[in-house]
C-alpha cells in the first residue's frame, strides 16, 4: 500500500514567484488497484507521480510505501514517460534488459528478455533500434523495460498522450492485458476520461492552482468494458462534470477524450 | 547510350555507358598525347605513360567485367563525369608543361615530372611518410586519450569542472603553434617535442566536445535508469558516456584535421624527418617536383586517415538514424 500524507510541492518560476503544484494531497493507493490521476494542465499529477516514484521530494508531508518513506527512485516503482526516452544507441532488447542489467543480475534473468518482448507484442523487433519503431512500438519497449524489473508499482505518466487515437486504444487493451497477467498495481496519469474510465478500478480528480485532489469516483462498472455502454456514457457525464467541463463536451461526446 | 531514368539518390549523376566510355576515352587521349606529342621538357614520361595505361586498363576491365555488382557500377557511372574532367585536366596540363614548357620549370612541373619523381625518390618518400603517419597518430592518440577522460571528468564532475574547465578554456585558444619553441626545448628528441605539439592539439577540442556531451544528456535518461535501479556508476558509463560518444567522433575527426595541419608545421620547423621535413629539403634544392610529389601523398594519406576513422564512426553509430542505411 501507498500512502500519500498532506504533502505539499512549491515550484519556484525564473523570477522566484512560487507555483503550488501540490497543496496538502492525501491519498491511499492499494495493492493491486488500478489508480487514474485526470485533471487539468498544471493541476500537480504528474507532480504526484513523480513524487511517488522518488524522482522529486515534497517540502511538506510524507510518502510510505508499505510503512517506509519514500526517499529515492527504486526499481521497485517502475515509471513510463509520455516520450518514451529509449535509449537510441541501444536495440529493443537491450533498452529492455537495462533493469537487469543496473542490478547486476543479467546473466541469471537474461531468458526474461525474449519473455517481455512478447508480453508487449514486439516478437521480432528485439535486434532493431528506437529510430526505426513507430511512437506506439517505443512505448511499448519503455513498459516492457519497467516491468522486466517485476516492480510492485508501475507509474504511467501520460504515457499514450502523444500517440494516435488508433494506437491508443490499441495499447489500452495491451495494457489492460499486462495487468491482468502480472497483477501490478499501477498508477496513470492522463488527460483522455475515457481512457481513465476504460482501465481504471478508481479515479481521482485533480483541480489546478493549488493542485489538490478535488475527488475519487470508483468505477463501478465490471471488469468487462465497453466504451458505448449506458453505465460507461454515465460515469464519463459524471467525470466531466467534476471536470467542469460537461457543459462545452455535451454536444459531442464521442470526442470529449480528445477534447480536453 | 540508354540513360535509364535515375531514382539513386546518392549516385545520382546519369547512370549512362556514356559517360563511362567518354573516361576511358580522356584517358586514352592523355596516353596517346603524352607519346605521339615529342617533349620539350627533358622529361622521362615512362612512369606516366605507364600509370595512365593501367587506369585505362582497369577502366577497361570495369567496362566489360560481367560480375560487378550493380551498386558498385552505378558508382562507377556517378564518377564518369568526374574521371572524363581528370583525364582532360591531365592532358591539357602535359601539354602545357613538358609537351611545350609554356609553364616554366622548375616552379611548375607537369604531371609526368611529378610521376616521376614518386617513383625515383620512393624509398625516401616511403621512409618519410612512415615517420609523418607514426607521430601522426601518437601524437592524435594521446590526444583523443587525454581529451575524453578529462571531457568526461569535466562534464561528469562538479569539482573536475571547477578545477580544470578554465584551465582547458585559456590554454584551449592559444595557438598551439606558439609551444613549438618551447617544446623543441624541453622534449630531449623532435618526436616526443611533435607529440606534445599533437596532444596540445588534439586534447583541448576532443575535451570540450565530450564535455558538452556528457552535458546535454537529456534528464529524462537519467531519471528513467534511476527507476530502473542504476547506479551513478551505471549512468556515468550507460547513459552519459554512450550519449557523448556522437561528439567524441565529431571532436576525433576535426581533431584529425588540425593535427596533420599541426604535424606538417612541425616537420618543417624543427623534425628531421617527415614529409614536412622532406618539403623543406627539396625546396633547399629547387627540386618542386618533389615537393609536388610530396604533396600528393599528403592528400592521398589524408583522405585514407579519414576514411578509416569514418569506417570506426560508422560502427559505433550505426543507431543513429540515416548512417546504416543510406
Amino acid at each position: 500500500m501507498i500512502e500519500v500524507k498532506g504533502v505539499s510541492r512549491i515550484y519556484y518560476d525564473t523570477l522566484g514567484l512560487p507555483t503550488e503544484a501540490l497543496l496538502n494531497v492525501s491519498l491511499e493507493i492499494l495493492q493491486g488497484e488500478f489508480l487514474s490521476l485526470i485533471g487539468p494542465s498544471g493541476c500537480g499529477k504528474t507532480t504526484l507521480l513523480r513524487l511517488i516514484a522518488g524522482l522529486d521530494l515534497p517540502q511538506v508531508g510524507e510518502l510510505l510505501i508499505e510503512g517506509r518513506a519514500i526517499e529515492k527512485p527504486s526499481y521497485e516503482r517502475g515509471y513510463v514517460f509520455q516520450q518514451a526516452a529509449l535509449f537510441p544507441w541501444k536495440t529493443v532488447e537491450e533498452n529492455i534488459a537495462i533493469g537487469l542489467k543496473a542490478r547486476h543480475i543479467y546473466k541469471e534473468k537474461k531468458d526474461l528478455v525474449p519473455e517481455y518482448i512478447r508480453l508487449v507484442g514486439l516478437d521480432g523487433f528485439s535486434k532493431s533500434y528506437p529510430h526505426e519503431l513507430s511512437g506506439g512500438m517505443m512505448q511499448r519497449v519503455a513498459i516492457a523495460r519497467a516491468l522486466i524489473n517485476e516492480p510492485k508499482i508501475l507509474l504511467l505518466d501520460e504515457p499514450l498522450g502523444a500517440l494516435d487515437a488508433f494506437t491508443r486504444i490499441e495499447l489500452q487493451n495491451t495494457i489492460r492485458r499486462i495487468r491482468s497477467e502480472t497483477g501490478t498495481t499501477i498508477v496513470l496519469v492522463t488527460h483522455d476520461v475515457d481512457e481513465a474510465i476504460y482501465l481504471s478500478d478508481r479515479i481521482a480528480i485533480m483541480t489546478a492552482r493549488p493542485g489538490r485532489i478535488n475527488e475519487i469516483i470508483n468505477v463501478e462498472i465490471g471488469s468487462e468494458r465497453d466504451r458505448n455502454q449506458d453505465a460507461f456514457i454515465k460515469l464519463r457525464r459524471r467525470v466531466l462534470e467534476k471536470l467542469h467541463l460537461a457543459g462545452e463536451i455535451y454536444t459531442n461526446v464521442r470526442g470529449a477524450g480528445e477534447a480536453i | 547510350m540508354s540513360s535509364e531514368i535515375n531514382t539513386n539518390k546518392k549516385y545520382w549523376k546519369p547512370q549512362s555507358k556514356g559517360w563511362f566510355a567518354a573516361a576511358i576515352l580522356s584517358f586514352v587521349v592523355a596516353v596517346e598525347v603524352d607519346a605521339l606529342v615529342p617533349n620539350v621538357q627533358a622529361v622521362n614520361t615512362l612512369y606516366y605513360r605507364i600509370i595512365l595505361a593501367a587506369f585505362v586498363a582497369v577502366l577497361l576491365i570495369l567496362w566489360t567485367a560481367p560480375g560487378i555488382a550493380s551498386k558498385f557500377r552505378s558508382k562507377l557511372y556517378h564518377y564518369s563525369q568526374f574521371i572524363t574532367a581528370a583525364g582532360l585536366t591531365l592532358t591539357v596540363l602535359d601539354l602545357l608543361t613538358t609537351k611545350s614548357d609554356i609553364l616554366k620549370l622548375p616552379f611548375f612541373p607537369g604531371p609526368a615530372q611529378v610521376i616521376e619523381a614518386l617513383f625515383t625518390e620512393r624509398n625516401m618518400l616511403f621512409i618519410c611518410t612512415v615517420h609523418s603517419l607514426r607521430l601522426f597518430f601518437a601524437g592524435l592518440a594521446c590526444g583523443v586519450i587525454f581529451g575524453v577522460v578529462t571531457g568526461v571528468m569535466i562534464g561528469w564532475n562538479r569539482q573536475w569542472n571547477y578545477w580544470l574547465y578554465p584551465v582547458l578554456q585559456v590554454v584551449g585558444v592559444i595557438p598551439p603553434v606558439a609551444w613549438i619553441p618551447i617544446a623543441l626545448i624541453i622534449f630531449p628528441t623532435s618526436f616526443y617535442a611533435g607529440i606534445f605539439l599533437l596532444v596540445l592539439t588534439s586534447w583541448f577540442s576532443i575535451a570540450f566536445m565530450v564535455a558538452n556531451g556528457i552535458v546535454s544528456t537529456p534528464k529524462e535518461y537519467f531519471e528513467v535508469s534511476r527507476t530502473l535501479g542504476a547506479s551513478e556508476r551505471f549512468l556515468l558509463f550507460h547513459v552519459a558516456i554512450p550519449h557523448a560518444v556522437p561528439s567524441i567522433f565529431t571532436g576525433i575527426a576535426t581533431s584529425a584535421g588540425t593535427c596533420f595541419m599541426m604535424l606538417v608545421i612541425i616537420e618543417m620547423i624543427g623534425a628531421k624527418a617527415g614529409l614536412g621535413w622532406y618539403i623543406n629539403w627539396a625546396k633547399a634544392w629547387a627540386s618542386y617536383d618533389k615537393v609536388y610529389a610530396s604533396i600528393v601523398i599528403m592528400g592521398v594519406a589524408f583522405c585514407i586517415i579519414l576514411g578509416v576513422i569514418n569506417v570506426f564512426r560508422n560502427y559505433f553509430l550505426r543507431w543513429q538514424k540515416g548512417i546504416l542505411r543510406s
